[in-house]
């Protein structure tokens, strides 16, 4: 600043300056979540709840226990089930194609606030393969060719101390791009 | 401070940041390209269990072995046996040890293919712990010194850990033939 300003003025000059760059910054933030707070991803969807969102209709989530189905000559690790996931899905139109991620523990309240000894989540992902002795003809995923309504079905290894409140992460690829819902569960 | 001092003192920090970082190694550099492909090690011990990001390993032994009983039958060789207990941490969904290898010198080796049925193989699932083995296979005239059995979840590894086993071949005796058990469910 030249030495001719006084410097009340430098100060005035400085705070509106503050004061507008303040303002501009929270107003195109706050516009900013307000445009997209609706359909920020990845969505999560209440347990029981049905959405109707990336072109199709979504849930309820099911867990079964499948554990009684697998074959006994290839037993699962002692306390660990087999727990299957299904997730009926109804298309609006072909085109989008979706795939069950993960199944997930959601985070308790000790890991939230990063208490000393607190777990962390686990997630497992779809066995390939689960080595169950029924006839249900299951997919993890649906490939957009087809509009008829279906259920994903996913098999996943979880061990005895799995936590009761999981979460199932299904990937959605549409023409607008890739995004994730989340489903919560309880066993 | 007058303004040709204030010029002359941020010239004199912009040089002095050119000399710091013309005598950093570039490795060191955090914006460099050789940092971001540093992985961490973390150190093995037999019979301890040593936690990863994505995967704990806990070796149970280290064996040489001139021949293997495997499921088709002996294979001859110079082995080098870790058997292991492996767990996922549940960090990701599912994880494989894609990036397993033993380097001996200038030298790495990888699992010998011809011995089936290894940890190589392996899923490895949050709370469900598998024990096996990996088998390396080395020229008889190469067994000898110290080498590193690493363990990662992909070759490339960046900013993620390896679970390294310091192994001192010549303390091995080899023996003229071991069972190596196929890798399935540690409990």
């Amino acid at each position: 600043m030249s030495a001719g300003v006084p410097k009340v003025r430098q100060a005035f000059v400085l705070a509106g300056v503050t004061a507008a760059a303040i303002g501009v910054l929270a107003w195109t933030g706050w516009s900013e979540y307000e445009s997209h707070s609706s359909d920020a991803y990845p969505r999560t969807v209440e347990r029981g709840q049905t959405v109707h969102d990336l072109g199709a209709a979504w849930g309820p989530v099911e867990l079964n226990d499948v554990t009684g189905l697998r074959d006994p000559e290839d037993p699962l690790p002692k306390g660990a089930r087999a727990i299957e996931a299904v997730l009926p899905v109804d298309p609006d139109a072909t085109h989008m194609v979706c795939r069950i991620g993960a199944l997930a523990e959601t985070p308790s309240r000790d890991a939230v606030e990063h208490r000393p000894g607190a777990r962390q989540p686990r997630a497992w992902s779809v066995e390939f393969g689960a080595g169950l002795l029924d006839d249900v003809e299951r997919s993890d995923s649906c490939d957009g060719e087809s509009s008829d309504p279906a259920e994903l079905r996913g098999v996943f290894f979880v061990p005895r101390d799995v936590s009761d409140d999981l979460v199932v992460s299904v990937d959605v690829t549409t023409d607008a791009g890739f995004e994730t819902l989340r489903f919560l569960v309880s066993r | 401070m007058r303004t040709s001092a204030t010029w002359a003192a941020a010239i004199g920090f912009a040089v002095l940041a050119c000399v710091v970082t013309a005598v950093t190694p570039v490795s060191n550099l955090a914006y460099s390209t050789n940092a971001t492909r540093m992985p961490f090690d973390l150190p093995m011990t037999l019979g301890e269990t040593t936690t990863g990001r994505t995967f704990t390993a806990e070796p149970t032994a280290v064996r040489a072995a001139s021949s293997i009983e495997a499921e088709d039958g002996p294979v001859e060789g110079t082995f080098l046996i870790v058997d292991l207990v492996l767990d996922g941490t549940g960090v990701e969904p599912s994880t494989r040890l894609g990036g397993i290898k033993l380097e001996l010198g200038e030298r790495t080796y990888y699992p010998a293919s011809r011995i089936r049925r290894t940890l190589v193989d392996e899923s490895l699932r949050a709370g469900l712990p598998v024990a096996g083995s990996i088998v390396f296979e080395l020229p008889p005239d190469d067994f000898r010194g110290r080498a590193r059995v690493v363990l990662a979840n992909r070759l490339d590894i960046r900013f993620d850990d390896r679970l390294v086993l310091d192994v001192d071949l010549d303390s091995l005796e080899p023996r003229p033939s071991v069972v190596v058990e196929p890798a399935g469910w540690a409990e």
